[in-house]
């Protein structure tokens, strides 16, 4: 039997182009969009604007690929991965909202919420489940904090 | 239909999830959200709406509903399947 040769710890930056593996995430997205009823137009539509997600995130791995600059690869994810949540969230209150205002919901926004979430999962396997939790935490705080202080200033200058 | 009791869903000993924000962080808004603790902070809640869920899933056409049991003074969330 041959010894057992140490696992091999892959850099961020070939994780990060294995999760956004064109061929893979592709797939996937089709999947989705076929999931529910589309026009031909919309499904090319969501597709494409899929595919100019993932496609931009590969130049990060190549352009930031030596190891002591993983530090800042990993920043650069871990804003990704907010922009991911933040969009999965508008797309997904159209459709709560929608639904609950007439009771249903075009199908192109549900489709659109569902794959921005998974791309949001490809990119979060990446990153710290602590880390992830905290920044999510924080940016809600973050955004109905200054949303307090601009009414409160307002109140104050108007006053 | 999953019933889920009360906003916080034990897990392990000593560790709960928050249902609206990290179990269907799809909740998380006023329309789901903010029923349940209007209902909780009045004591009455019982309330029943479509939804679509989204979250790392493909779209679901969902019906919930909030709903506390006065006896029990446990509040729950009802979740289930609604045909398009």
């Amino acid at each position: 039997m041959p010894p057992l040769s140490p696992p091999v710890m892959l850099s961020l930056s070939a994780r990060l182009l294995a999760v956004t593996d064109t061929i893979v995430v592709a797939s996937i997205c089709r999947n989705l969009v076929e999931s529910v009823e589309l026009r031909e137009f919309e499904r090319a539509e969501v597709i494409a604007e899929a595919t100019r997600t993932y496609i931009r995130v590969t130049p990060l791995a190549t352009a930031v690929d030596d190891p002591h600059d993983a530090p800042d690869l990993y920043r650069s994810l871990a804003a990704l991965w907010l922009e991911l949540r933040f969009e999965w969230r508008r797309h997904n209150m159209v459709a709560n909202y929608e639904t609950v205002r007439t009771g249903s919901c075009a199908p192109i926004v549900t489709v659109r919420a569902s794959i921005a979430s998974y791309l949001l999962q490809r990119i979060e396997s990446l990153l710290e489940r602590d880390h992830r939790e905290r920044l999510r935490d924080t940016a809600m705080e973050l955004l109905d904090a200054c949303r307090l202080d601009v009414e409160r200033s307002s109140t104050t200058v108007c006053a | 239909m999953s019933f889920v009791p009360s906003q916080f869903i034990p897990q392990l000993p000593g560790i709960v999830r928050n249902f609206f924000t990290q179990v269907a962080p799809c909740t998380n808004n006023r329309l789901n959200f903010g029923k349940f603790k209007d209902g909780v902070a009045n004591g009455v809640l019982d309330t029943e709406f479509n939804d679509t869920c989204t979250y790392k899933m493909k779209p679901t056409n969902g019906r919930i509903r909030l709903l506390r049991q006065t006896p029990s003074a446990t509040n729950w969330v009802l979740v289930g399947l609604r045909a398009t």
